[in-house]
């Protein structure tokens, strides 16, 4: 299992005020697989999504990671996890607006530690695996919204990561970039690419193997559509 | 990340924002540049002061009237004063002199040019080591017959002839209301470094007896001696003191300087000026850091989301510190580059415009270089701490 996830608890503490995010959330991905996380605004997803992005901590439960027990781990180990295991792809891209799209693929490998060479040669192959060739030297600004969100998977995919990540990927896009994404990270999962998606689009959801449906911070349904 | 890519990652971060970069590097730029320019003018002005007094010899010693005294006509020094100080067995010569600007006409008669006029005798040529170059210092009998012989540096040779060999030639030359005609015997090189500093400061000499006979003086202005044994100095300086006392019959009257202390005093005083010029250019430096300071934190506010994306993608928060730390010693670093190729530039332009070459000091312009780079250390940490701590959720939440 690349995630193994065993009642996870999420509470946040706001002055006096208790909100439980998530509650005795189990569930596992195995390699290779592809699947959409649904729900609606407060249903515990986004939290979800940092919890497996190793963006936030877990207040009770266990969460594995290619086996191992990351709840424990904070710091700078965690960070080396997000960096080697992690590759994100956010709704709103979150490219750095001074660096070409070279460089913004560039930065999980430099924090990396990989040696210049290698790290040009790893950020040409990952832009031609999403069709970005032609736009290397381009900085966000110069890119639609389809060409951004390709770097952005280019730039999740450098390190070789155990899963990708997404949330709304296609949220700030039209349909026609958006099934664009969808056909790229159909690809990318056929080349053995495990997928997270978080989504509140059915449409999007059905791209996917298999979609868990969260409610009120717990899941209300895990079923394969293919 | 290594260091090096740290650095071009940081580089490229400045140029981005270029003119809020060199407003913050202004207050460094400014700290630094008057650090090298006091320390070096001050230096150099030092460096010429002991020039001047390295011409005198180790035992010299100017003997005058101390500056508190309400001295009667019988308290003054006169030749014969200086005549009794020379049975002392450790002064080797005595040299009364007495000067005042006096003015020699030029090629054209109704122009004229000041010059310093020294009336002396002719000791005062080893003890100030005045370097004739044509004709002959004055001698015994010039003195003695009041001879009006002149010997001119040779500035006024060439203000007034146009030329530097004019041994024989004679000069029209006015002090107070007299006037005469001084037939030249030598020409010396001018090695006052300060010469030409404030205006014309040609120098001549006449002898005493003649400058005396112009003025109506009786009394000279102070008596230039040279000991033979440096080791005895102030016993020989006291030793003068109680000669004078009892040659006047008046005490507290006479000071003696030495050239040491001579040089000692300019050297203090110069170098406190130095050091507090020094001081308040450093304090300039320190709101420098300051400005840098406040110019980072904004940094980190307005770049928050750049760190949480940074942090999503594997960075740590050394990572972080580390980026923010270099980009505040890159900011400082090139201002005190800047600043110390400012404060070059600027020591001397000062330094021709005074004849006075400035002193660079080597460890002074190292010493910048590394407060400008500490600098950038102690008010770029707290912001680069700040930077690192941040939440990578809330970052990325940031707009």
């Amino acid at each position: 299992m690349i995630i193994q996830v065993e009642n996870l608890l999420k509470v946040y503490r706001t002055g006096n005020l208790e909100v439980t995010a998530l509650r005795d959330v189990t569930f596992s991905v195995a390699a290779g697989e592809y699947l959409a996380i649904m729900g609606q605004s407060g249903s515990g997803k986004s939290t979800l999504m940092n919890i497996l992005g190793c963006l936030d901590s877990v207040s009770g439960g266990k969460y594995f990671l290619d086996e191992e027990d990351v709840s424990l781990i904070h710091g700078k180990k965690l960070a080396q996890i997000r960096n080697k295991k992690i590759g994100f792809v956010f709704q709103s891209y979150n490219l750095l607006p001074r660096l070409n799209a070279l460089q913004n693929v560039e930065l999980p490998m430099l924090y990396a530690g990989m040696r210049g060479k290698k790290r040009r040669s790893t950020e040409l192959d990952a832009l031609d695996r999403v069709g970005l060739s032609d736009r290397i030297h381009h900085k966000p600004a110069e890119l639609s919204g389809g060409q951004k969100q390709r770097v952005a998977i280019a730039r999740a995919l450098v390190n070789n990561p155990s899963i990708l990540l997404a949330d709304e990927p296609t949220g700030n896009l039209d349909s026609q970039s958006g099934d664009e994404i969808m056909a790229i990270f159909s690809r990318l999962n056929k080349e053995g690419v495990t997928i997270v998606m978080v989504t509140h689009e059915p449409e999007i959801a059905n791209h996917t193997n298999r979609i868990v449906s969260f409610k009120d911070g717990r899941i209300i349904k895990d079923e394969a559509i293919k | 990340m290594n260091i090096f890519e740290c650095m071009i990652s940081a580089a490229h971060s400045v140029l981005a924002n270029r003119m809020r970069s060199i407003l913050t590097m202004l207050g460094i730029i400014i700290g630094i540049a008057s650090v090298i320019l006091v320390t070096s003018v001050g230096l150099g002005f030092r460096n010429s002061l002991n020039e001047i007094f390295s011409q005198f010899g180790a035992g010299a010693m100017e003997v005058y009237m101390r500056f508190d005294s309400e001295p009667s006509r019988s308290d003054l020094l006169t030749l014969e004063s200086a005549e009794f100080l020379s049975v002392h067995p450790n002064i080797s010569s005595v040299s009364p002199f007495s000067a005042a600007y006096g003015t020699v006409t030029l090629r054209n008669p109704s122009e004229t040019a000041n010059v310093i006029l020294y009336g002396t005798n002719q000791n005062y040529r080893a003890a100030q080591n005045v370097d004739v170059r044509l004709g002959r210092f004055l001698v015994e009998p010039d003195i003695e017959r009041a001879a009006p012989v002149i010997v001119i540096d040779s500035l006024l040779a060439r203000q007034v002839f146009g030329r530097t060999d004019v041994v024989g030639e004679t000069m029209n030359v006015s002090l107070w209301l007299n006037s005469a005609e001084f037939t030249i015997v030598g020409v010396f090189r001018n090695n006052d470094p300060m010469a030409g500093m404030f205006g014309s400061s040609s120098v001549a000499f006449i002898p005493i007896t003649c400058y005396q006979r112009m003025t109506g003086e009786e009394n000279v202005n102070a008596i230039l001696v040279v000991a033979d044994d440096t080791s005895r100095l102030n016993e020989t300086a006291d030793e003068i003191e109680r000669l004078l006392s009892i040659f006047h019959n008046n005490e507290d009257m006479y000071q003696v300087m030495t050239i040491m202390s001579q040089i000692e005093i300019v050297n203090t005083t110069i170098g406190l000026a130095t050091a507090f010029v020094g001081l308040v250019a450093f304090i300039s430096l320190a709101v420098g850091g300051i400005g840098v300071m406040n110019i980072m934190l904004v940094t980190v506010t307005e770049r928050t989301r750049e760190i949480g994306i940074r942090k999503s993608l594997g960075a740590t928060d050394g990572n972080i510190q580390l980026q923010f730390l270099i980009e505040a010693i890159i900011l400082t670093a090139t201002g005190g580059i800047i600043g110390i190729l400012l404060g070059y530039y600027g020591s001397f332009s000062i330094g021709t415009a005074l004849n006075m070459p400035p002193a660079i000091s080597l460890p002074i312009v190292i010493g910048t270089v590394l407060v400008s780079c500490l600098i950038g250390i102690i008010f770029g940490v707290y912001p680069a701490r700040k930077a690192a701590k941040l939440d990578p959720i809330e970052a990325l939440r940031y707009e």
